[in-house]
């Protein structure tokens, strides 16, 4: 099998990805606004976990809102990657092409995985310092890897949850409402396990067994159990995305509208 | 007499487009109105379970507040650059009455909705955990809800005219959230907050209105919270009139400025 060719079109797909986000969102604006407001939001959760248990809380909550960062780009952010074609009416395009839709947007969605990366790194190092936490702040940098596995499984999230909400405008209901299940329910600011119903909906997110694995790397636990459901969660919602994008393409094909309705 | 009930026919009926543009586009408001709320108030009363009905009620005050500021940077923010959007701007600008009319009845409209909704589902979700909230001053209190909403609406006016000059309107609003969260000193006690900054919250009204409710709650009502709630809100109001000005002059006179 010939893979230069693939390698190509998914390249040229990367490619076209950095360059739609590039004219949405200029270094410019990303280093004055959302940068910004990922630092900001990273800080603001971390306090929060403070009001009610002091400085254990600030250290629970700050690992938690670090890793609640990442949602930004990576469900909420990523929501846009499909919906811009139906803004920008190139569905069609995709319809027409060899390449699989969730191929397409899976490329497409590399630059939000590197703002996810840099917006995480920076919030850490920023509220580490201001929170007075920098030895933790550089031990949760030393578990990239398993951020790294979180950026992943919550984007995979993010484009199913993209999938759902593109043919019904939906992009903002339903990344924003995933992003706020994370925080309830994921054990960000405070453990899971406080409601029932929460901690059931909370065990099929992504990043909440991430954070448990981030966690135990932290305090010196075993943490590789709970590394593997985070992919084990994520390769669910990658199946899940799969499913809808493939479904949508055949019924828009099958009915001629043009909106992965 | 006559041009003062046309001029507020026109407020009023801004205000209703407002509250028709929340329902058409009920998904944005479920978010800001019901799921953030929602959360904030399920994180923070799950953070201390055994606390006790004063926190309870200090912690629904501020999760009030800080549900209504998301909700005025994201909605009463955008009001002039939707009118722009759907071409209704320059007819807005150049009719026989003040265009300031419409963009007061359309942020009132935004503020009453957002209030309303966000104290429905703070409400629902109290009933819902069986947390008990008292309000020992219950007349104080809707005073200082009112006073909320015309902040609000203050507050909505100059930002919406600030967002007509940019188009990364989305960007600034979400930058613009977590200040407000973190220097209002309303979920996160200004304690917290590095003292060369505190004086900012001074500028806040919603912190001087969360001083004034939470004192509604319990205690004697905080009447210079008040006070100084009522002034900043003049400040934003006359402030907003100038911006609308400043963008009425680079759209007419200057052609600076694009209306549609």
């Amino acid at each position: 099998m010939n893979w230069s060719e693939p390698l190509f079109r998914y390249g040229q797909a990367v490619r076209v990805g950095l360059l739609d986000h590039l004219a949405a969102n200029p270094w410019k604006v990303s280093m004055t606004t959302s940068w910004p407001r990922s630092v900001l939001q990273c800080l603001f959760f971390t306090l929060l976990g403070g009001v009610a248990n002091d400085a254990e809380g600030i250290t629970f909550a700050f690992i938690g809102s670090a890793a609640l960062v990442i949602t930004l780009a990576t469900i909420v952010g990523i929501a846009d990657v499909p919906m811009t074609d139906k803004w920008m009416g190139t569905v069609h395009r995709i319809q027409l092409s060899r390449m699989a839709a969730l191929g397409i947007f899976v490329a497409r969605s590399v630059p939000w995985l590197l703002e996810a990366l840099v917006t995480v790194a920076v919030s850490i190092i920023a509220v580490g310092l201001l929170v007075g936490r920098f030895p933790l702040a550089l031990e949760l940098l030393a578990g990239l890897p398993i951020l790294l596995v979180m950026i992943v499984s919550s984007a995979v999230a993010g484009l199913a949850v993209a999938s759902f909400a593109v043919g019904r405008n939906a992009d903002v209901l339903l990344g924003n409402g995933m992003m706020y299940l994370v925080i309830a329910a994921g054990g960000i600011v405070i453990p899971p396990g406080r409601l029932l119903w929460l901690d059931a909906v909370g065990s099929v997110l992504p990043i909440r067994h991430g954070l448990l694995a981030l966690r135990a790397y932290v305090d010196g636990r075993p943490w590789l159990g709970e590394l593997a459901a985070e992919i084990a969660v994520g390769a669910a919602w990658a199946v899940v995305a799969w499913a809808a994008f493939r479904h949508q393409t055949v019924v828009a094909r099958r009915d001629g509208v043009d909106a992965l309705a | 007499m006559m041009a003062l009930g046309a001029n507020a026919d026109i407020v009023l009926v801004s205000a209703r487009h407002q509250l028709l543009m929340f329902l058409s586009a009920w998904r944005f408001t479920v978010v800001l109105g019901v799921i953030q709320p929602a959360v904030f108030l399920l994180v923070t009363l799950g953070a201390a379970p055994t606390a006790g009905s004063a926190y309870a009620g200090r912690t629904s005050v501020a999760v009030l507040l800080t549900a209504f500021w998301s909700f005025t940077v994201w909605t009463g923010a955008g009001i002039l650059r939707r009118e722009r959007a759907e071409g209704t701007l320059a007819a807005t600008l150049v009719s026989a009455r003040d265009p300031r009319l419409v963009l007061v009845g359309k942020s009132l409209g935004a503020s009453s909705a957002s209030g309303v909704l966000i104290v429905v589902t703070i409400t629902a979700v109290l009933l819902g955990l069986r947390q008990p909230v008292t309000v020992e001053h219950p007349i104080w209190f809707a005073v200082g809800l009112l006073v909320v909403l015309l902040s609000g609406t203050a507050l909505g006016m100059l930002l919406s005219c600030l967002f007509l000059v940019t188009r990364f309107g989305a960007q600034i609003s979400s930058a613009l959230m977590y200040p407000v969260f973190l220097l209002g000193g309303l979920l996160i006690p200004l304690s917290t907050v590095p003292v060369p900054l505190r004086w900012l919250s001074w500028l806040v009204s919603l912190h001087w209105v969360n001083e004034f409710l939470v004192s509604s709650t319990s205690g004697d009502p905080d009447l210079a919270a008040l006070g100084l709630t009522g002034l900043l809100t003049a400040v934003y109001a006359v402030a907003g009139a100038v911006a609308f000005d400043r963008v009425s002059d680079l759209a007419r006179r200057r052609g600076t400025l694009e209306l549609v």
